[in-house]
C-alpha cells in the first residue's frame, strides 16, 4: 500500500475529493461527531469557564515544563516506575525495542497511542522480530489493512462497514457480513488470544500528574486495561507536554476531553496507574517503564507563538469541525496528525519543508478555534507558519514582482508614471478577458480639472 | 431515605450507559437471582481472584466498588482495597456491589476522595457502563474487549 506524503498534499486532496465512498463516510462521521460534541458541551453550564481553566493549567505547565517533568519523574520513580527520556523518535524506539528484547518478548499488545504512531514504533518492533498487535478496534482494522490512521480518535473512520466486513473475511476468515456486532465479536475473540499470549503491553498516556507520578489513560473498549493489566511489562509512551500539575486538575480535563472527542460525559474506562504493584501477589505488571518523548516539542516550546501547540489534548474536535478535513479526510494530509491541529503540528515535528503545504490547507474560518477545549488559536498558528514558509520559499520571480509592486504603490510619482504607462501599453498589448481596461482619464485628473 | 435523590441519579446514569442497576437492602438475594438468570457457575470474585491465565475461563466477575459518581453513573475501584483489575475486566459479565453511602455526586468529589488517601493506589479504575466501541461507522457496539454486561447492585441500609 502506498501512503500519501505531506509533500504531495494537493494531489492527495484531489484524489480524496474524487473518492465517493470516502466522502460519504467522512460526512457521516464528522457531522455526527460534531452534533454530539455540541450537545455535550451545551449540557454543562460552565463550558466556557472550563475551557479557560484548562488553558490556564496548560499555560502554567508550559511556562516551566522542565520543573513539572522533573516532579513527575521523581514521583513516578518513587513508586517503582522507570522513566526514560527520548530526544527523538529513533531514540524512543530503540529504548522500547531494547526493553522488549532484554525480556525475550515475542508478542506485544498495543493500545492506541498517537505518539507511537509518530515514532513508527511498530515498524521498529517488527524489524526486531517481534509480533505487534494493535488492540483498539479501529487501530486493529487499519493494521489489518496496512493503512495509517485517518482520525486522531477514530482511526478507521474513512472505512465503510462493507469494506471492514470484506477485510475481516479475507484476513480473519469471518463469514461474510456487514453486521457491526458480528465484526466486533470476531475482533474480540481473535484479540483475546493475543492478550493471553502477550509478554509486553504498550500504551499511550492522556495525562501525567506531576504531584503524584500517576499516568491516566481514557478509553471505551477495555483494551487499554487489558494491555496495562495482563502482560508482565507495561511500557507507556507520552509526549513531554502531557504532564499536568495536580491530581485535582483532572476534574477539568476529564470533563472536556470525552465531551469534545465523542460527546460522552465520561468514557467507559479511566485507568489511573501510579507506579508498580505494591505487593508481589497483587495484580498487574511487575514493571512499568514510561518513555517521555521530545521529538521536536522543545523547539515548539521555545517559541512564544508556537508554544500553544503543546496545549493540545488530542480530542479530535478540530478535525470534525474543519471544512477542509470534512471533504478530504485524514490520509490526504500525509501525516500522523491530520486536520487543523495536524497542519500546525506536522510542519513543526517533521520539518517545515516536508509539510509546507499543510498550513495552507485551511480557509482560516476559525471553526477549529471555536471548538478547541483548550482554546488553541489554530488560525493564528497557521498564519504564523505560513509566514515562515513564504519567507523561506516563494520563487525569485514572485519575490521580485512583490518588491516592485511595493515600491510603486508607496510612491505617488511612480504610481502616476505606471498609470500613464498602463494606458499606453493597453493599446498595444492584449489584456486578459477578466481584467478591466483602465479609463482614459484617472479619477485624480477628473477631480483636479473639472 | 436520606440517600434518595442521589441513588436515583446514580441509577439513572448507570442505565443511560447501558448498565443494569438494582437498589436493594438484600445484596445476597439479589446476587443469587442475577447468577441464576445468567445460568453459570464459572464465577470469579475479587475475594480470591484467578490469575492472569485462569481468568479467561470465567463467565462472571464479582467485585465491590469503593465509590460511585452519581452524575455519570461511574464506579470507582481501588487496587489497594481489593484485587479488582481482572475480575471487573475479563469475564463477559461484571457484577459490582456498592454501598449507597459511598456514592458522591460529582467527579470532582470522587477525585478529591482519592487524593485524600495517604498514597494514591497503584491502580484505580473508573468504570461507566459496559465496554463499548463505535469504531465502525460510529455505530455503537457493546462489549468489545471488556464486559458485555454490567450489573451494579446498590446496597441500601435497611
Amino acid at each position: 500500500m502506498n501512503h500519501p506524503s505531506s509533500e504531495t498534499f494537493k494531489e492527495n486532496a484531489k484524489a480524496a475529493l474524487a473518492d465517493v465512498q470516502l466522502r460519504g463516510a467522512l460526512k457521516n462521521a464528522t457531522s455526527l461527531f460534531g452534533e454530539r460534541r455540541k450537545e455535550a458541551a451545551a449540557s454543562l453550564p460552565n463550558w466556557e469557564e472550563l475551557r479557560t481553566q484548562a488553558r490556564a493549567i496548560k499555560d502554567e505547565v508550559l511556562s516551566d515544563l522542565e520543573r513539572h517533568l522533573k516532579e513527575f519523574v521523581r514521583n513516578a520513580e518513587s513508586r517503582g516506575a522507570v522513566v526514560h527520556r527520548a530526544r527523538d523518535a529513533a531514540e524512543a524506539n530503540s529504548i522500547i525495542c531494547g526493553l522488549a528484547q532484554e525480556r525475550n518478548a515475542r508478542v506485544i499488545v498495543k493500545s492506541k497511542s498517537m505518539t507511537t504512531e509518530e515514532t513508527h514504533l511498530n515498524d521498529a518492533l517488527e524489524a526486531a522480530g517481534m509480533q505487534v498487535v494493535e488492540t483498539d478496534l479501529g487501530e486493529y482494522i487499519i493494521q489489518l489493512a496496512h493503512e495509517p490512521p485517518s482520525h486522531i480518535i477514530a482511526p478507521a473512520i474513512h472505512k465503510t462497514r462493507q469494506q471492514i466486513g470484506e477485510l475481516f473475511t479475507a484476513e480473519l476468515g469471518m463469514p461474510p457480513t456487514d453486521d457491526v456486532d458480528q465484526m466486533t465479536s470476531t475482533a474480540r475473540a481473535t484479540l483475546r488470544d493475543r492478550f493471553a499470549a502477550a509478554d509486553v503491553g504498550i500504551s499511550g498516556v492522556n495525562f501525567a500528574i506531576a504531584e503524584t507520578g500517576t499516568i491516566v489513560i481514557v478509553e471505551n473498549e477495555g483494551n487499554i486495561r487489558l494491555t496495562t493489566s495482563l502482560p508482565r511489562l507495561h511500557i507507556a509512551m507520552m509526549g513531554i507536554e502531557k504532564v499536568i500539575p495536580r491530581f485535582a486538575d483532572l476534574d477539568v480535563f476529564l470533563k472536556l476531553l470525552p465531551r469534545s472527542g465523542t460527546g460522552q460525559r465520561l468514557t467507559t474506562y479511566q485507568s489511573f496507574i501510579t507506579g508498580v504493584k505494591s505487593a508481589p501477589d497483587d495484580e498487574g505488571p511487575d514493571e512499568l517503564h514510561i518513555v517521555l518523548l521530545d521529538n521536536g516539542r522543545s523547539r515548539m516550546l521555545a517559541h512564544p507563538v508556537t508554544r500553544q501547540s503543546l496545549a493540545c489534548i488530542r480530542c479530535g474536535a478540530c478535525l470534525n469541525a474543519c471544512p477542509v478535513y470534512q471533504q478530504i479526510g485524514g490520509h490526504a494530509y500525509g501525516s500522523v496528525y491530520p486536520g487543523p491541529i495536524g497542519a500546525v503540528i506536522t510542519p513543526q515535528l517533521m520539518g517545515i519543508q516536508k509539510a509546507a503545504q499543510l498550513p495552507f490547507a485551511s480557509s482560516l474560518c476559525g471553526a477549529c478555534r471555536d471548538v478547541c477545549p483548550v482554546k488553541i488559536d489554530i488560525p493564528q498558528l497557521l498564519l504564523h507558519l505560513r509566514g515562515e514558509i513564504s519567507q523561506r520559499k516563494g520563487s525569485a520571480t514572485e519575490r521580485l514582482i512583490f518588491k516592485v509592486w511595493a515600491r510603486v504603490m508607496t510612491s505617488p510619482s511612480l504610481y502616476k508614471l505606471s498609470a500613464i504607462a498602463g494606458r499606453i501599453l493597453q493599446r498595444v498589448v492584449p489584456i486578459p478577458r477578466n481584467m478591466r481596461k483602465l479609463e482614459s482619464k484617472s479619477f485624480n485628473d477628473l477631480w483636479t480639472n473639472d | 431515605m436520606i440517600y434518595g435523590p442521589m441513588i436515583n441519579q446514580f441509577k439513572e446514569s448507570v442505565e443511560s450507559v447501558a448498565g443494569h442497576c438494582i437498589v436493594t437492602t438484600d445484596v445476597t438475594d439479589t446476587l443469587k437471582r442475577i447468577l441464576a438468570e445468567l445460568k453459570t457457575e464459572r464465577v470469579a470474585s475479587s475475594d480470591n481472584p484467578p490469575n492472569a491465565q485462569e481468568i479467561f475461563g470465567f463467565d462472571v466477575g464479582i467485585s465491590n466498588a469503593q465509590a460511585g459518581i452519581a452524575e455519570t453513573g461511574t464506579l470507582v475501584l481501588d487496587s489497594a482495597r481489593e484485587r479488582h483489575r481482572l475480575v471487573s475486566l475479563v469475564p463477559p459479565v461484571h457484577i459490582a456491589i456498592i454501598k449507597a453511602s459511598a456514592i458522591v455526586e460529582t467527579l470532582g468529589e470522587a477525585l478529591a476522595l482519592l487524593r485524600n488517601d495517604k498514597a494514591i493506589s497503584p491502580a484505580i479504575t473508573f468504570i461507566t457502563g459496559p465496554s463499548r466501541t463505535a469504531d465502525i461507522e460510529l455505530t455503537l457496539a457493546i462489549g468489545v474487549h471488556g464486559p458485555q454486561q454490567l450489573y451494579v447492585i446498590v446496597d441500601r441500609d435497611k
